[in-house]
């Protein structure tokens, strides 16, 4: 298991740091995925991304919210949270951050992938992304 | 922070945080549709292919 900034990621916050309203937007589309596989930095999708219905390919992510934590030095850490709740059964392996809403769209900044969780419709999973700059 | 938000309300350069992001976790808790909360999983970030890994 493992949960990385991939390397087409790297691209974001400098991206974001141009301009009053930068036109980079915001990597906080959470999607998730089906499929196995260890995340690494080259990845560029997730493992079988799939819609809120487990069952569908394509669809929307769901818009996570953001904040700046504390992990070592004050506001550290880029967070953002969000609960998919599944509208059709499957088990889930993996997640991720995009700076677009739409599936198979928009740019992958973080991944990580877990032991697979199945689930029903109506279960839910709350995912908590955290990123700590240097 | 420059990355939250629209439009991001930190403005000079010289107050951004330097360097790149060095390590990311992901926090997942799972709850069933009649309420049940079943588990927390922590992963954290990998360990890059450049470091040295454990024999």
């Amino acid at each position: 298991m493992a949960t990385v900034v991939t390397n087409v990621g790297q691209a974001i916050p400098s991206g974001r740091m141009i301009g009053a309203t930068p036109t980079q937007a915001e990597p906080k589309q959470i999607g998730w995925g089906t499929s196995a596989g260890t995340a690494a930095v080259a990845d560029t999708t997730l493992f079988g991304e799939k819609a809120l219905d487990l069952t569908a390919t394509t669809g929307s992510r769901t818009a996570g919210t953001s904040s700046q934590v504390t992990t070592t030095l004050t506001n550290d850490t880029y967070q953002v949270t969000g609960t998919l709740t599944a509208t059709g059964a499957g088990t889930v392996t993996n997640a991720g951050l995009f700076d677009n809403g739409t599936i198979a769209s928009g740019t992958l900044y973080v991944k990580g992938d877990f032991t697979g969780i199945g689930l029903s419709s109506g279960d839910s999973i709350a995912f908590t992304f955290k990123v700590k700059f240097a | 922070m420059r990355i939250t938000g629209t439009s991001p309300n930190l403005f000079a350069m010289s107050d951004v945080i330097a360097g790149q992001a060095v390590s990311a976790t992901l926090e997942i808790t799972v709850t069933r549709a009649n309420g049940l909360v079943e588990e927390t999983i922590i992963v954290e970030c990998a360990v890059p292919e450049s470091e040295p890994k454990e024999a």
